[in-house]
């Protein structure tokens, strides 16, 4: 059985403009101790696809199934007990650490949320042994706890954040772009803190990203995502041998990488907007491939075999 | 490297020439003398995490520093003049006619209660005489110029109505309005998704081509440096450690923070996976300096002598203008001239 399982999943938002489809029919399966990649650029709903697995945004269709478990229709006592074992990681360590609170009371808080350690001074102590002891194994010292989040760096607040992440010691993280504000040296530092941990603690982790080449060192699969479906799923090596939909190969090309020269013109166009969905398949006003069909029918997921499956009509 | 092409490139006299800048806000000096030439027609890359002074330099360059921030000392040349003591009124002529520069957030340059159309003609109206009709003439052969599809239709479009990229283009119409010999580009993609930063910086060296004007890039990406610069000057604390031709630099760094910079990342085209490893990893922060006296890098760097803390370590020159901060490196590696090509 999958740790996590995802079954056509819908999250809508209605504006005043209009309906936002920002996921639109998702399925995915996690297996415990895998890392899954989640990559896309702008609008491909790839942070509303981490939101609603948490139900931090309510999902307007489908079903999310945690240890056998349905989320989407548990109670708020079962949520809770759910979101104990689903942690998260977020992507901006100066917006996501509230200033008011010392790193202490940033850690102890999620402990408390879910009554660990029980009441009194033995409650107490129990706390202030795990939160000493998860501030040492994301490699800072038990002296920053009395210090706030002002007086770090951008990548010790990053481990600050994966320490408040990994304080209820769950099964699943969802890292919605850890690294991206982070300089490249901090960078790799993180990565590394991240993998020793998943190795430490056996975690799961659902890597949102949307930087090719972090996921393509970071994950074991690799789910690619344009404006709210997937069209592309691959093991991550599979993925980078032999990249199937239009989309991933454009996205591959795109990225400037200092081992090779150019060799692709950028694709045309611009990304649409959520809000204006194209007919058909979705890329199809960008892709170089399209032809008729592909503005009028929506192409289903093709399995390739060996955990493969992209959706085009022409792969 | 026989199989790069190289475009044809000026290597004219040189556009700028800015000799030991040094920026200072109060006690602290962010900038702590930056050297460097920028050619007529070519890119220059200036690459640096945050911290490393790359954005100062560039304002600096601009007569733009934060409020508190001074040139403490040295020189900035543009076409033979020194810049850095003109009259404000001259330096606001310079800056938008001869100097062209877009930012990193489009959106928050671009003024929102004006028309794109009007933000374009005012930057042609304030450096040259024009008729309003004239200058919209001239606006609309911009948008077509940076590609803005149905530039009819959109001239008269606010900036909420357009699209991150199409923002992004009209940022660099207005730049180049006056077709400038320099833009200035501080990290023109960083806020961008890959496949629109793909077009932009397309957009940038086509654009460098058909007005010759040079361009001095900023930014923090490794990988834009390696497709889109003709030389590198790596910032580290606020000097320069390393400065090279793109294929020299990923080919055979010097400077061990650059070595280690390119060992640190994670690369698109190597199936390195954390299943086989941790990724290489430069300890400490750039926050974590070695004092005033020593080489910055000290306290992360992995070839450290007992030398590197007593004096900031001299630029060498090697050949084709290769420059390196790092005396342990050049000395245990007496080859690096030989393979400096």
């Amino acid at each position: 059985m999958s740790l996590l399982s995802i079954s056509e999943l819908s999250t809508h938002f209605r504006l005043p403009s209009g309906a936002l489809r920002a996921l639109d029919g998702v399925s995915l399966d996690l297996e415990a101790g895998e890392t899954l990649g989640i990559v896309g650029e702008s609008g491909c709903g790839k942070s509303t696809l981490g939101k609603s697995i948490l139900r931090l945004v309510e999902p307007s269709a489908g079903a999310i199934s945690f240890d056998g478990e349905d989320i989407t229709t548990i109670s708020q006592r079962g949520l809770a007990l759910f979101r104990r074992r689903a942690q998260m990681v977020f992507q901006d360590p100066f917006a996501s650490l509230n200033p008011r609170h010392s790193i202490r009371k940033i850690l102890t808080a999620p402990l408390i949320v879910h009554g660990i350690g029980g009441s009194g001074k033995v409650g107490k102590a129990e706390r202030n042994r795990r939160v000493e002891d998860i501030v040492r194994r994301v490699g800072l010292e038990v002296e920053a706890l009395d210090r706030y989040p002002h007086e770090f760096s951008g990548g010790q607040r990053q481990r600050i954040g994966i320490a408040r992440a990994l304080v209820l010691q769950p099964d699943l993280v969802i890292c919605d772009e850890p690294v991206s504000a982070l300089d490249l040296s901090i960078q790799a530092q993180t990565l590394n803190l991240l993998g020793r941990m998943k190795a430490d603690l056996g975690l799961s982790y659902i890597f949102i990203s949307h930087d090719l080449s972090v996921v393509r060192y970071f994950t074991d699969r690799v789910m690619v995502m344009y404006l709210g479906r997937v069209v592309e799923s691959a093991p991550t090596r599979q993925l980078w041998s032999t990249p199937r939909h239009p989309y991933t190969r454009a996205l591959m090309d795109a990225v400037p990488d200092p081992a090779r020269r150019r060799h692709a013109a950028p694709i045309r166009g611009d990304l649409p907007s959520p809000q204006n969905l194209p007919t058909g398949c979705r890329f199809h006003p960008r892709c170089p491939l399209a032809t008729e069909l592909c503005t009028k029918v929506e192409p289903p997921l093709k399995d390739f075999g060996n955990g493969q499956s992209a959706a085009c009509h022409h792969v | 490297m026989s199989e790069h092409f190289i475009l044809p490139r000026g290597d004219g006299p040189s556009l700028l020439a800015v000799d030991d800048l040094r920026v200072a806000f109060g006690e602290k000096q962010p900038v702590k003398g930056i050297s460097f030439e920028i050619n007529e027609g070519e890119t220059l890359a200036i690459v640096g995490e945050s911290g490393s002074g790359k954005s100062l330099t560039a304002l600096s360059i601009m007569g733009l520093l934060p409020a508190g921030g001074t040139i403490a000392h040295g020189s900035i040349q543009f076409e033979g003049r020194e810049i850095t003591t003109l009259a404000p009124r001259e330096a606001r002529a310079l800056r938008g006619g001869s100097i062209g520069m877009i930012f990193q957030e489009p959106m928050t340059c671009l003024n929102p209660v004006m028309t794109i159309g009007a933000q374009i003609i005012e930057a042609l109206r304030q450096h040259q005489s024009l008729s309003r009709k004239a200058a919209r003439a001239r606006a609309l052969e911009l948008l077509d110029l940076v590609r803005i599809p149905d530039p009819h239709r959109r001239i008269d479009d606010f900036p909420y109505q357009l699209s991150g990229g199409m923002r992004q283009r009209v940022m660099i119409a207005v730049a180049v309005a006056c077709s400038p010999r320099l833009l200035i580009a501080d990290e023109p993609t960083t806020a961008l998704d890959v496949t629109i930063q793909a077009q932009v910086l397309d957009l940038i060296d086509r654009l460098r081509r058909e007005l010759s004007m040079a361009v001095l890039l900023i930014t923090h990406d490794l990988g834009v440096v390696s497709q889109w610069a003709d030389r590198v000057v790596v910032m580290y604390a606020g000097r320069k450690v390393e400065q090279a031709r793109p294929d020299a630099m990923f080919g055979n760094p010097l400077h061990p923070y650059t070595r280690g910079l390119l060992n640190a990342s994670p690369r698109l085209g190597d199936s390195y996976n954390y299943i086989d490893g941790p990724l290489y990893e430069i300890p400490g922060s750039i926050s974590s300096l070695a004092g005033d006296r020593g080489c910055a890098f000290a306290p992360r760097c992995a070839h450290v002598r007992a030398g590197c803390r007593d004096a900031v370590p001299a630029l060498a020159t090697l050949s084709h203008g290769r420059q390196v901060a790092c005396p342990v490196l050049l000395s245990e590696e007496n080859r690096v001239t030989a393979v400096d090509l």
